[in-house]
C-alpha cells in the first residue's frame, strides 16, 4: 500500500493518497470539526465511454447511448435488498451520478460511517441485473429523459453540445434517448460493468467527519483485488471546426435561452493550468466587472443570468458563455467582437488582478465544504493530468501571471464558435 | 462554536451572530419581513436590486463590481422569497475571511462597509429617488426573473399548486410580484417602499462564519440610528384553511411529460409529528411514494412530499406520463391512506428518524445551512438547535404520526399536462 500525505501550506490543509493494494485509489481527507462525512466512489467511466475494448477482446466494441447512466440507476439493486433500504437503516443520504466522463455512488452521513462505507463498497463491487429488473428501470429512466427535455435550460446547452462536435459523442445526451436505452439488455450492462468498474479505474474519496485508519481497514476487507484489463476507449478524431453555428428549438420559456461555445483544440483537456487560466480569461473579458457585462446589462442586452465558464472533461474542452437574452444572436456577435477589441487594444491589467484574487478566493472557500473536497480530491484523480492534486487549481490561480491570460487570449480563435438558442 | 448571540439592536432589528473558525468565509445578511400583499410584492422585489446596483460611495455597476471583484469574490446579492404569508427581501454579502486574504486585507470590515452603503446609503437622483435609469434597468431583471419561472417546470407546478392551495391569503401572493406590478413601479414608489422596509419591516441580522465579529453589533447600531424606526408591522403565518370542496386546476402547456402535485391541509399544530410522517410517506428515497410509486410501479422518476409548517399543507409531486396520471393519482392519495390506517412498520418509522437525524446533524456543516436554519427557527418562535430538534422527533410516537396523517384532507391539485394532441 503505497500512501502518501498531499500537503499545501499556501491554505493549511492536507489529505491522504493511497494506492491501495486492490488497484483503487482512496484519498481521504478527515475535516475537524465537522459533524458530517461525505464518501464518493466513483469509476473513470462515463457516457463518452460508448466504445473500448480490454487486452483480452480483438476488437472495440460500440454500446447504445445511456448505457453507463443506466448501469448507475441498476447497481443500486443487489440481489437480496437494495442499497437504499440498507442506507435506510443507518439514515444516511444516498445518491450517484453518471456525467460524461465519470460515475460516482456517493453518501453523506452524520453517523455510523463505518457501516456506510461498506454499504457502498459492496453494493458497488455486487451488480446484479437480471432481465426483469433491467426492464423495470426503463419506464423510471424514460420519465428522466422526458423531464430533462422540458427543460429549457438542459435543451439549449446538450443542443450547443450537437453545434459544437462532428464526432466526440460528448455531443451525446448522457441519459440516451428513449429509443436507444431500449436496447440495453441485462448482458450489455454485466459487459460495461465488467470492463469499467474495474478497481484500477476507481476511485474512493472520503472527506469530513471520520477515522482515516477506519477507512482503510474497511478498504481492506472489502476492495477486490482486481487484474489490470488493460482497457482502452476510443473518443473518435474530431474536425478543427464547429459543425453548425446556430441552432435553435422551441419550448415553453421565458425570455429566450442561449449557450454561446468556442471550441477549443482536441487535446486541451489533458493539459494543466488550461482550466484556471481560461476561467480568468473568460471572467477577466466578460464577467460580471468586466466592461462587456457592464455595457451589455446596462443595454439590456444580457441580464444578471449570464455567465461565462469553462466546460471541460476527457477529451472536450469549451468557452462558454450563457444565460438569457431577447436577441441571442446579437449577444454572439458582441462577444466575439469582444474578444476581437481586446486582441487588439489589449486586456485590463488592473481587471486580471482583480480577478486573479476572486477565482482563488472562491476555491479557498470551497475547501470548508465536506462535499467540494471529496469530489475535488476525486476530480485531481481523474483529471489525467501528471502531479495534479485537490490544491492544482488553488496554486494555479495563485501563481497565474498576467502573460499567462495574455498569451490565451493571442490564440484565442473567437469564429470557432457557435450559438445554440431556446425560444417561445 | 459560538452560536446564535442575538440581540435587539434597534426597535425591531435583531442581529444574531454565529461563529465557527471551521468557515473560511463570512456573510452579513438583511433581511426584512413584511406582510406579502398584491399591492406592495412587486416594488419590494425590485428594491434589493436596486440597492445591490450601486451606492452613493460605488456609484455604478463597474465600480461597485470591481471593488467586490477586488475583494476574493466577495458576493453581494439581492433575492426576495416567500416567508408563508410573509415576504423575505434580503440584501447579503460574502467575503472570504480576513485569515485567507493574499495580502492581509481586512476583508470582512470592507465586505460589511459596502453591504451598510448598499442599505442605508443608496444612490438618488436630485428629487432624492433612485434613479431612474437604474430603476428600470432592475425592473427588468425582475421580469427576466418572474417569467423564467416557466423554464423548470417541476418548480412552475410546485408555484402555481400554492398560489391554488391557498387562493385568497397573503400566501398566495410569490414575493417575486407579478410582470404587471413590476412594469407600474416608478423611482418614487421604489424609494417609498425602500423607506417603509427600512424604517417599518422587522428586521433580521445574521452575521456568520470564521470571524468573531466584535464590534459589528455597534456598528449596525450606530447605523440604524440615522433611520427613524416606526411602527413595527406586523408578521407571522397562519394556517391556510381547507377548501369545503378538493379543487382541481389543469394549465395545458407544450411539454413532455405532465406534473401533479397534489396537495393536503392540516388543522394539527404537531409539527413534529407531520414532519417524521412526511418523511415516511414521501421525504427519502426509503419512503412510500419513492418505493411504490416510483420503484415498484416505475410510473415516475421523482414522487416525494413535502410539509410547508408555515402554511400547514404536505404537497405530494410527481412527473409522470399523461396516461398514468389517474394511477399515480390514486397511488399517491392511498399510500398516504395507507399511514392513516397505522399501515406503516417499526423499521419505516425507525428510517424516518435516522434520516431526520442525519439531516439535522448536517445542518451544522454548511454556513448557508446554518443561518437558514436559525432564520426559520426565530421566525416559527421556536428557537431550538439542531441537536434539540433531533430529540423531539425521537420522541415523536406512532400514534402521534397515525393521528398526524388523519388530521390531513385534500385540498386541491395541480395538474400541468400536454396540450390535446400530444407532443412527440
Amino acid at each position: 500500500m503505497n500512501k502518501e500525505i498531499i500537503r499545501n501550506d499556501r491554505v493549511n490543509e492536507q489529505y491522504t493518497r493511497v494506492r491501495h493494494e486492490s488497484g483503487c485509489t482512496v484519498c481521504l481527507c478527515p475535516m475537524k470539526g465537522f459533524s458530517s462525512a461525505y464518501a464518493l466512489f466513483g469509476a473513470k467511466y462515463g457516457s463518452v465511454d460508448g466504445v473500448f475494448k480490454t487486452k483480452s477482446d480483438a476488437v472495440f466494441t460500440a454500446v447504445p447511448a445511456g448505457i453507463a447512466h443506466y448501469l448507475e440507476h441498476k447497481l443500486f439493486e443487489n440481489e437480496d435488498c437494495d442499497a437504499f433500504k440498507l442506507y435506510a437503516e443507518t439514515g444516511a443520504q444516498a445518491n450517484a451520478y453518471t456525467s460524461f466522463d465519470k460515475t460516482a455512488y456517493l453518501f453523506s452521513c452524520s453517523q455510523k460511517f463505518d457501516r456506510n462505507l461498506e454499504i457502498l463498497l459492496k453494493f458497488v463491487q455486487e451488480p446484479y441485473f437480471t432481465d426483469a429488473t433491467v426492464q423495470k428501470e426503463r419506464g423510471i429512466i424514460a420519465q428522466e429523459i422526458k423531464m430533462y427535455d422540458d427543460e429549457p435550460g438542459w435543451r439549449v446547452f446538450f443542443n450547443g453540445l450537437e453545434a459544437v462536435y462532428h464526432e466526440n459523442p460528448v455531443r451525446v445526451n448522457i441519459a440516451g434517448t428513449v429509443e436507444s436505452i431500449s436496447k440495453i439488455d441485462k448482458d450489455l450492462l454485466y459487459r460495461c460493468y465488467n470492463t469499467f468498474y474495474n478497481l484500477n479505474n476507481m476511485v474512493l474519496s472520503v472527506a469530513g467527519n471520520f477515522d482515516p485508519d477506519e477507512a482503510l481497514e474497511i478498504c481492506g476487507r472489502l476492495l477486490k483485488p482486481s487484474p489490470d484489463l488493460g482497457l482502452e476507449t476510443v473518443i473518435p478524431e474530431e474536425p478543427p471546426g464547429v459543425r453548425e453555428k446556430t441552432v435553435r428549438e422551441k419550448l415553453p420559456c421565458g425570455v429566450p435561452l442561449f449557450q454561446v461555445a468556442f471550441k477549443m483544440p482536441n487535446g486541451y483537456s489533458f493539459v494543466g493550468e488550461n482550466y484556471t487560466h481560461y476561467n480568468i480569461l473568460l471572467e477577466t473579458a466578460f464577467g460580471k466587472s468586466s466592461k462587456f457585462y457592464l455595457d451589455a446589462y446596462e443595454s439590456g442586452l444580457i441580464n444578471e443570468t449570464f455567465n461565462v465558464s469553462v466546460f471541460n472533461g476527457r477529451g472536450f474542452f469549451l468557452c462558454v458563455a450563457d444565460g438569457e437574452a431577447r436577441e441571442p444572436e446579437k449577444v454572439f456577435d458582441a462577444l466575439k467582437n469582444e474578444i476581437k477589441r481586446l486582441k487588439k487594444e489589449g486586456l485590463p491589467e488592473e481587471d486580471f488582478n482583480s480577478v486573479k484574487k476572486k477565482t482563488y478566493g472562491e476555491l479557498v472557500g470551497s475547501l470548508a465544504s465536506v462535499e467540494a473536497v471529496a469530489s475535488g480530491m476525486m476530480n485531481a484523480e481523474f483529471s489525467g493530468i501528471e502531479n495534479a492534486d485537490m490544491f492544482s487549481d488553488i496554486e494555479a490561480a495563485a501563481n497565474v501571471a498576467f502573460s499567462d491570460i495574455t498569451s490565451k487570449l493571442a490564440g484565442f480563435d473567437e469564429e470557432n464558435s457557435c450559438v445554440s438558442i431556446v425560444e417561445n | 462554536m459560538d452560536i446564535l448571540n442575538r440581540a435587539e439592536i434597534a426597535p425591531g432589528v435583531f442581529l444574531s451572530r454565529i461563529t465557527d473558525a471551521r468557515f473560511k468565509q463570512n456573510r452579513v445578511s438583511f433581511c426584512f419581513l413584511t406582510r406579502l400583499g398584491e399591492e406592495t410584492a412587486s416594488v419590494n422585489a425590485v428594491v434589493p436590486k436596486i440597492l445591490t446596483n450601486s451606492c452613493r460611495d460605488y456609484p455604478d455597476l463597474r465600480a461597485l463590481n470591481a471593488r467586490l471583484s477586488a475583494l476574493y469574490a466577495a458576493r453581494l446579492t439581492a433575492s426576495v422569497a416567500n416567508m408563508g404569508d410573509d415576504q423575505c427581501v434580503m440584501v447579503e454579502i460574502s467575503v472570504i475571511d480576513d485569515r485567507y486574504a493574499l495580502e492581509g486585507e481586512a476583508v470582512l470590515n470592507e465586505g460589511i462597509n459596502i453591504l451598510l452603503g448598499c442599505v442605508f446609503d443608496p444612490l438618488t437622483d436630485e428629487n432624492g429617488f433612485f434613479k431612474e435609469s437604474v430603476t428600470e434597468i432592475e425592473k427588468q431583471a425582475c421580469i427576466d426573473q418572474i417569467e423564467a419561472e416557466l423554464n423548470e417546470k417541476r418548480v412552475y407546478a410546485l408555484n402555481r399548486a400554492a398560489e391554488i392551495l391557498c387562493a385568497g391569503e397573503p400566501g398566495a401572493v410569490r414575493a417575486s410580484g407579478t410582470v404587471g406590478g413590476v412594469r407600474a413601479v416608478t423611482p418614487q414608489t421604489a424609494f417609498s417602499a425602500y423607506k417603509r422596509l427600512l424604517e417599518t419591516a422587522r428586521t433580521e441580522i445574521f452575521c456568520g462564519g470564521g470571524n468573531a465579529f466584535s464590534g459589528v453589533g455597534e456598528t449596525l447600531a450606530a447605523a440604524f440610528k440615522g433611520v427613524r424606526r416606526g411602527e413595527i408591522g406586523e408578521c407571522g403565518s397562519k394556517y391556510s384553511p381547507l377548501k369545503p370542496e378538493p379543487v382541481v386546476r389543469t394549465e395545458k402547456m407544450d411539454v413532455n411529460q405532465s406534473k401533479m402535485v397534489v396537495g393536503f391541509k392540516t388543522a394539527s399544530t404537531d409539527l413534529d409529528a407531520l414532519t417524521v410522517m412526511t418523511k415516511i410517506y414521501g421525504g427519502s428515497a426509503a419512503s412510500k411514494l419513492f418505493e411504490n410509486v416510483r420503484e415498484k410501479m416505475s410510473l415516475c422518476y421523482y414522487c416525494m412530499a413535502k410539509l410547508q409548517p408555515l402554511k400547514g399543507t404536505v404537497t405530494a409531486e410527481c412527473g409522470v406520463e399523461t396516461e398514468n396520471m389517474e394511477k399515480a393519482r390514486a397511488e399517491i392519495i392511498n399510500q398516504l391512506d395507507l399511514i392513516k390506517n397505522g399501515d406503516f412498520t417499526d423499521g419505516e418509522l425507525a428510517h424516518a428518524r435516522l434520516s431526520l437525524q442525519n439531516d439535522l446533524k448536517t445542518v451544522n456543516d454548511k454556513l448557508s445551512g446554518i443561518s437558514l436554519w436559525y432564520f426559520v427557527r426565530i421566525y416559527q418562535r421556536d428557537a431550538v438547535t439542531p441537536e434539540q430538534m433531533a430529540e423531539r422527533y425521537l420522541a415523536v410516537t406512532r400514534e402521534r404520526i397515525i393521528e398526524a396523517a388523519n388530521s390531513l384532507s385534500l385540498d386541491a391539485v395541480y395538474i400541468l399536462t400536454e396540450k390535446d394532441g400530444g407532443n412527440e
